[in-house]
């Protein structure tokens, strides 16, 4: 299928009125050519804008225009004082989708200050926007953009920077579609995450949660570095430890005797500290029975037993006596045992103690005699000595400190360093391990049970943290899901990258083959190369004017391999004035080797070196038509009219190059200037005069031509 | 017109996804990138895009062991 432009027709729109009508004669296919010139201020952009505006149907920009002039009129509108001013205007676009002939109709209204869109179609008249379904996918702003183009546009292409000729490949490969599905798959995880959000009832402590596993996850870290720095301090003490110990082992013959004497009162120290060790054991073998405290106790035992004994208890005294009493038939003194007297033995037996109680009794008894009155050595007396003896055992030790700490005074290491000066630092050295091996104990604990409610600060354990950290996890069991989501959706867009840079490698490949091929056929002069498509297309050879032939090359390659069976209509807004004077015959007559439909609206200054070119190599597939307003300076051309003029009420229209090439335009040379400045800003004046004449000479010979013809 | 997806883009998509082993994806994808077509409203593309991440086969992380084995 392919998208032909078959003409307009706009009516009251700022600029003229005109009917285009490109198709050939007595036919309905539009020529391959259209060369359309315009004179300035005649609408040719406002043209090229409402085309576009008809393929994609995005009407709102035209509308917002009312919006941006304030009351004054929009770009599109006449101003008031116009003779040929209308308060509504239309603007009709013919094209061909394939076979299907559609018209697009644009209706400003410019009293109401609305823009409405009408579609016809084969199969009727409706309102809005209704291009063919299959027609879709290549009407989009994105790539109209790319064949409803201005000079500026293909230029851009083939500027250093400007990222145009991947954001061509990207849209006419569709592989744009590739990042907007990246795009949905962020926008999806965030509408996930704010879903997820919401389902918790209580996000207060989702929050405190979710600080608990950061505040955790910072003391996780806190104590892992600690551990790195007490493991280094650790073994920096153990050489440190060694080596105070070497100095120790170093020392002067003299000093031997000294620490001889001392290396015997220490083994005495130990003796003694062991001896004292065992009095305490004893010591508190004995007290664990309280007769051994005190004789008044052992006393009061010995005197409880007695008296016990005396009661003959507890042999007599259990009350069952009396229970077992009630259940004969007589009482002890021969009487019948009645319900009365029973009743009565059975109340007064509760004064009396059972069984239980009497045999605690015994067993006291008993004990009274085996360890208190039986003891044949005095424990109190024992224990007396005990105490005696731990007293001066404790006082020689002090004795034997003090002995020792002015030894390690005085003797001396070789380092000249007293001993207890070197001792005082091994001190410092055992005390500093033992914190470390704490700390290390401590952080390797197995500590399960661990309180939740426990602040992270507290925490010594690893074990400890990571259970927590397990416990707040499982609490938070959404986040999981939501977490692993987001991993999931990280990795695919990733993947969906790759496929798209793979995708458009390959496609760069092919076009740089077809593009080369086809630059072959239509530069034979000054030949050109492309070398590679990156953000730009780079090439060899040719020059800053041919630059826009590997623009256009670019475009309708890439459109001819992106879509083999489609063909698209390129309509350029002036095509040569960013060419330069000196490259456009080629340009021109390289178009008209392509197989696309080309129309392009001319300005004044185009036409040397570019219309002929155009149309000696396309002729007769060419349309060219030349549109003038009804000024007093081209009021000529009403006075003694062509054969082909076409009136407007504010316009006239000839159709043929011979009219196009002789044509007298008002503003041609200053047209020319201006577009020269704008390609080369810092164009030599001299320079500028000498082309000028080029210009003028050139117009001159192109009319003798046609005049010739 | 086509509305089909290009030739070159839909041969990288299968042999990339067949490597990846994540056929179900491919098909998602590709009906995903054919759905893109036409202009669609962001609640159409948030649709696809659920199905998309159901298609797509990861083995998951438990954030806890990622969490905990942060030492």
């Amino acid at each position: 299928m392919e998208i032909k432009i078959h003409g307009w027709e706009s009516k009251g729109i700022a600029g003229v009125d005109m009917k285009i009508d490109l198709n050939k004669p007595g036919s309905k296919t539009p020529t391959k050519i259209g060369m359309i010139w315009l004179d300035s201020g005649g609408g040719k952009t406002t043209t090229h804008e409402l085309i576009k505006a008809c393929l994609t149907g995005k009407t709102d920009k035209l509308e917002e225009e009312y919006k941006k002039v304030n009351g004054k009129p929009s770009k599109y509108e006449r101003r008031k004082d116009d003779d040929h001013y209308a308060e509504s205007a239309d603007f009709t676009l013919k094209v061909s989708f394939g076979a299907e002939f559609y018209r697009f109709i644009i209706h400003f209204d410019h009293k109401a200050k609305t823009v409405d869109m009408d579609t016809e179609a084969p199969r009727g008249y409706q309102e809005g926007y209704h291009p063919p379904i299959s027609a879709i996918p290549y009407l989009h702003e994105k790539f109209v953009d790319l064949f409803i183009l201005d000079g500026e546009h293909a230029k851009k292409a083939i500027q250093e920077d400007s990222g145009m000729a991947d954001i061509t490949l990207n849209t006419i490969y569709q592989l744009d579609r590739f990042d907007d599905i990246n795009e949905s798959l962020e926008i999806y995880f965030k509408k996930e995450k704010e879903k997820s959000r919401g389902n918790v009832s209580d996000k207060g402590k989702i929050t405190q949660i979710e600080n608990k596993i950061i505040t955790l996850k910072a003391r996780q870290a806190e104590l892992s570095t600690q551990l790195r720095v007490n493991t280094k301090k650790k073994l920096e003490t153990i050489a440190k430890l060694k080596q105070l110990q070497k100095e120790v082992g170093k020392i002067n013959t003299d000093e031997q005797a000294k620490r001889d004497k001392l290396a015997d009162k220490e083994k005495d120290q130990i003796r003694l500290k062991t001896a004292i060790d065992s009095v305490k054991i004893e010591i508190f073998e004995l007290l664990k029975k309280p007769h051994h405290l005190s004789s008044h106790i052992a006393k009061s035992f010995i005197s409880f037993t007695k008296n016990l004994r005396k009661l003959d208890l507890p042999g007599d005294s259990a009350k069952e006596f009396f229970q077992n009493l009630v259940k004969t038939p007589k009482c002890v003194c021969d009487e019948p045992m009645t319900e009365a007297r029973k009743k009565k033995i059975l109340k007064n037996s509760n004064d009396y103690i059972g069984t239980a109680h009497s045999n605690f009794a015994s067993s006291m008894k008993q004990d009274v005699r085996d360890f208190i009155m039986n003891e044949k050595e005095g424990s109190q007396d024992k224990l007396a000595k005990c105490h005696t003896d731990l007293d001066l055992k404790i006082g020689e030790l002090l004795t034997l400190d003090r002995q020792i700490e002015i030894l390690r005074k005085n003797v001396k290491a070789s380092s000249g360093r007293s001993f207890d000066v070197i001792q005082e630092d091994i001190d410092t050295c055992n005390a500093t391990i033992a914190v470390i091996e704490l700390f290390i104990k401590d952080y390797e604990a197995l500590e399960i049970n661990i309180n939740e409610s426990a602040r992270p600060k507290d925490i010594k354990s690893k074990n400890a943290i990571k259970a927590l950290l397990k416990l707040f996890n499982s609490k938070l069991n959404l986040g999981h899901d939501l977490h692993n989501k987001e991993l999931k959706i990280e990795e695919m867009k990733v993947f969906i990258e790759a496929i798209k840079n793979e995708a458009k490698e390959e496609y760069k490949k092919e076009l740089i083959v077809a593009m080369n091929s086809q630059l072959d056929e239509i530069i034979d002069d000054d030949k050109i190369t492309i070398t590679s498509i990156d953000a730009e297309i780079n090439f060899n050879g040719g020059s800053t004017g041919q630059g826009l032939v590997v623009a256009y090359v670019f475009l309708i390659k890439a459109f001819e391999q992106a879509n083999k069976a489609n063909k698209f209509p390129l309509l350029v807004d002036s095509p040569a004035a960013p060419i330069g004077p000196r490259y456009r015959a080629n340009v021109a007559k390289m178009i008209s080797k392509l197989s696309n439909q080309y129309i392009c609206l001319l300005q004044g200054g185009e036409r040397a070196w570019w219309c002929k070119e155009l149309y000696n190599n396309s002729k007769p597939d060419i349309t060219a038509l030349t549109i003038f307003k009804r000024t007093k300076y081209y009021q000529k051309y009403f006075n003694n009219p062509d054969e082909n003029l076409i009136e407007f009420p504010n316009a006239g229209m000839v159709d043929g190059y011979k009219f196009l090439a002789l044509f007298d335009s008002e503003l041609e040379t200053q047209d020319f200037v201006n577009q020269i400045k704008n390609v080369y800003p810092n164009f030599d004046e001299k320079l500028l005069n000498t082309l000028l004449m080029e210009f003028e000479k050139q117009r001159k010979i192109e009319a003798q031509e046609v005049e010739n013809v | 017109m086509s509305e089909k997806i290009l030739e070159v883009t839909h041969k990288i998509i299968i042999k990339a996804c067949k490597e990846k082993k994540q056929m179900d994806f491919n098909n998602a994808l590709v009906k995903y990138i054919e759905f893109l077509n036409e202009e669609r409203s962001l609640e159409e593309k948030l649709d696809f895009a659920d199905r998309l991440v159901e298609s797509y086969n990861k083995k998951e992380v438990s954030p806890q062991k990622e969490l905990i084995d942060g030492d």
